[in-house]
């Protein structure tokens, strides 16, 4: 489970294939997290994982309605292990000059996010999450 | 044996004060936990280089997960102790020390240098109006502030901010500033007039960090290490002078002791402390006791002492709010990995009109782990990266003071299973004074809005005081006199926190070192007449 888990988180927040590394020690910190949760919240925590695709319109719908708390905690802890690597520095750290990408990446990003947030809703209500 | 002193805990005031007995040619034992870190590693290249090049899963979060603390449990540490390298300071806090916190957050260390391993470096002299409350005039701490200035290395400026900060005597230079400090710096000076008009004044903050080489420790360099390992050469925290004292043989240290109580025989008094690793009791024997604890620690030393279990002694901590200031044009602009982890710029709004003086500490929200800014922002997964990314750097962070004191205080008391409970409402906040500080920031061309900004919970500042004050004539139990001596308490000193029923806004760190030695001064003088009367 936690294999199919942190693919798709990672998949979800970064775009790329989970590395080994990174599957390794989300399985050992989610074997810890995991008794902080009630049986009803992994129940639909599991639900989601197996049957959303598009888990970043969840989480952050997930996260203005107050549910799923344990999917919200997962994409915490993958943005924390994920800025560990090299290869992700640059999506953390903004190396070069330019208001212009800056800014048109931000609006992107915002439109992006409102679209992501309606979907998630719809997701949420039509899947009973 | 009998020591003639006995300090307990090596923070900031334990530290000051044994200085203070050094100088006097007393040799104390302190007492204390005594945590270090575990991984003395430090690096040698920018921590952001770094990150460029290699995994650092161990190095950012920690074999054992540490810097996912305040993701996975419902008790919350300041970023500074995220850090792997960082948890020594609060290691066993919880076990030594429980709290059953009601509005107050509780954060004790039990570490070598005690919180002073995290601290924000600012240190700062109190003026007359701010020692209200006490019997003390700052003509009184004056030359433990120089003698302290000397010690520890404080790089800092003659400039608008000197009137609130006091003497500038033997400070360093000041330390540089990141583009957009030296903007706002520079609009400052445009607008000087208008600002100093209405109560707003600039300047540098007074830092314990080295801005050069200063007795054989190397001067600061931007590495971005400062927020995330303890003991760096280039900033001061109270282990440096410990140290020293250790290895000169001024000091006898015993560490891995925790002091729970102490008793009388005869003319002097019985230290009882439990051995940490074994859990057996010491006893040590003094003439004089020397509490250096910490607010919280003092408190439940002397309660624990006395059996008092209804007692509340009042307890109080600066209010904060966080500011964020955005710069547009800095939007989408290259990270600057050299910047200083510590505050840079300093802002005092002095409101004489409310008789309201409050501190901003201006910072770069450069903190390595940039996981930590994910959780503050509303967006998706991954919108909230590019916020990290491109937005953050067109940000930079108030930390604003509001002075405090015991009319605002909560409680603290000992239960009799040894939890502590401390109580305290919501600091309440003028919305008014809120709206002018938006307004100032907004004139010196940073966009913010009151709705932006936000309030610490009690106790997060950490300028934790008010449990034993100090004023003239004590009169009643848990009140001390001018030398820190409790009531109906002789030669049981108090020598932090805890004697200062107000405190103003900005690090009192500094202040409370010099009182500190002030105290040890005094009960040296005692201890050598009393051997001059035997003589």
């Amino acid at each position: 489970m936690y294999e199919s888990e942190a693919e798709k988180i990672y998949k979800a927040i970064f775009d790329t294939e989970v590395p080994e590394s990174i599957q390794k020690q989300f399985n050992i910190i989610s074997e810890r997290i995991d008794f902080l949760f009630n049986s009803e919240e992994i129940k639909k925590y599991n639900k989601s994982i197996l049957q959303i695709h598009d888990l970043e319109a969840l989480e952050v719908a997930a996260r203005y309605m107050k549910k799923l708390p344990l999917l919200t905690l997962k994409f915490k802890i993958m943005v924390y292990l994920g800025e560990t690597l090299p290869e992700n520095y640059p999506k953390y750290i903004n190396e070069n000059d330019s208001f212009f990408t800056g800014f048109i990446s931000l609006f992107y990003s915002l439109i992006r996010t409102s679209y992501k947030l309606v979907k998630g809703i719809i997701l949420i209500v039509i899947n009973r999450l | 044996m009998i020591y003639d002193i006995i300090i307990v805990g090596s923070g900031p005031t334990g530290v000051a004060s044994a200085l203070g007995f050094v100088e006097n040619g007393i040799r104390p034992l302190i007492l204390d936990v005594g945590y270090e870190p575990e991984n003395a590693e430090v690096m040698n290249e920018n921590l952001f280089d770094y990150r460029k090049n290699h995994n650092s899963f161990r190095l950012m979060i920690g074999e054992d997960y540490e810097a996912l603390h305040n993701l996975i449990y419902k008790k919350t540490i300041f970023p500074k102790l995220i850090s792997p390298y960082m948890r020594f300071v609060i290691r066993n806090a919880e076990k030594f020390s429980p709290a059953d916190e009601n509005g107050f957050m509780v954060i004790q260390s039990f570490a070598m240098g005690g919180l002073a391993n995290a601290w924000g470096a600012s240190l700062y002299r109190a003026m007359d109006d701010e020692l209200r409350y006490t019997p003390l005039k700052s003509s009184d701490l004056l030359p433990y502030y120089d003698r302290l200035t000397e010690e520890i290395g404080i790089s800092g400026d003659e400039d608008d901010l000197t009137p609130f900060y006091g003497s500038t005597k033997g400070l360093l230079p000041p330390l540089g500033l990141s583009k957009k400090c030296s903007i706002l710096y520079s609009r400052y000076k445009k607008k000087k007039r208008w600002l100093n008009d209405h109560g707003v004044y600039m300047g540098k903050p007074r830092l314990c960090v080295l801005s050069k080489d200063y007795d054989n420790r190397p001067g600061y360099r931007p590495d971005g290490l400062e927020s995330w390992f303890p003991h760096l050469p280039y900033v001061y925290t109270p282990v440096y002078t410990l140290q020293k004292l250790i290895k000169q043989d001024k000091v006898i240290y015993h560490k891995s002791v925790l002091v729970k109580f102490w008793t009388r025989e005869r003319d002097y008094l019985v230290v009882h402390a439990e051995d940490i690793n074994s859990g057996s009791m010491h006893k040590f024997q003094c003439k004089k006791l020397v509490l250096a604890g910490g607010t919280i620690n003092t408190a439940k030393i002397v309660l624990n002492t006395k059996k008092d279990f209804t007692t509340k002694l009042p307890i109080f901590d600066n209010g904060l709010a966080q500011v964020p200031l955005i710069f547009p044009f800095f939007i989408g602009r290259k990270f600057e990995t050299d910047t200083m982890g510590f505050e840079s710029l300093d802002i005092v709004f002095d409101f004489h009109d409310r008789n309201l003086r409050l501190k901003g500490s201006i910072l770069e929200l450069n903190f390595p782990l940039r996981s930590v800014f994910y959780d503050m922002l509303p967006f998706s997964g991954r919108t909230n990266l590019v916020f990290i990314k491109y937005f953050l750097p067109a940000v930079l962070v108030v930390l604003l003071y509001f002075p405090s004191s015991i009319e605002n205080a909560g409680y603290l008391r000992l239960r009799d299973n040894g939890t502590l409970e401390v109580y305290s409402q919501p600091y309440k906040f003028d919305k008014e004074v809120i709206k002018m500080v938006s307004r100032v920031f907004c004139k010196l061309g940073a966009l913010t809005h009151p709705l932006l900004i936000k309030f610490a919970q009690p106790g997060f500042a950490i300028h934790y005081a008010g449990t034993l004050p100090m004023v003239e004539n004590p009169v009643k139990d848990y009140q001390c006199n001018k030398f820190g001596e409790l009531y109906k308490e002789p030669n049981v000193y108090v020598v932090d926190g805890s004697l200062f029923s107000y405190i103003p806004a900005k690090n009192f760190s500094f202040t409370l070192m010099a009182n500190a030695m002030r105290i040890a001064d005094h009960i040296s003088g005692m201890l050598k007449s009393n051997e001059e009367g035997i003589n």
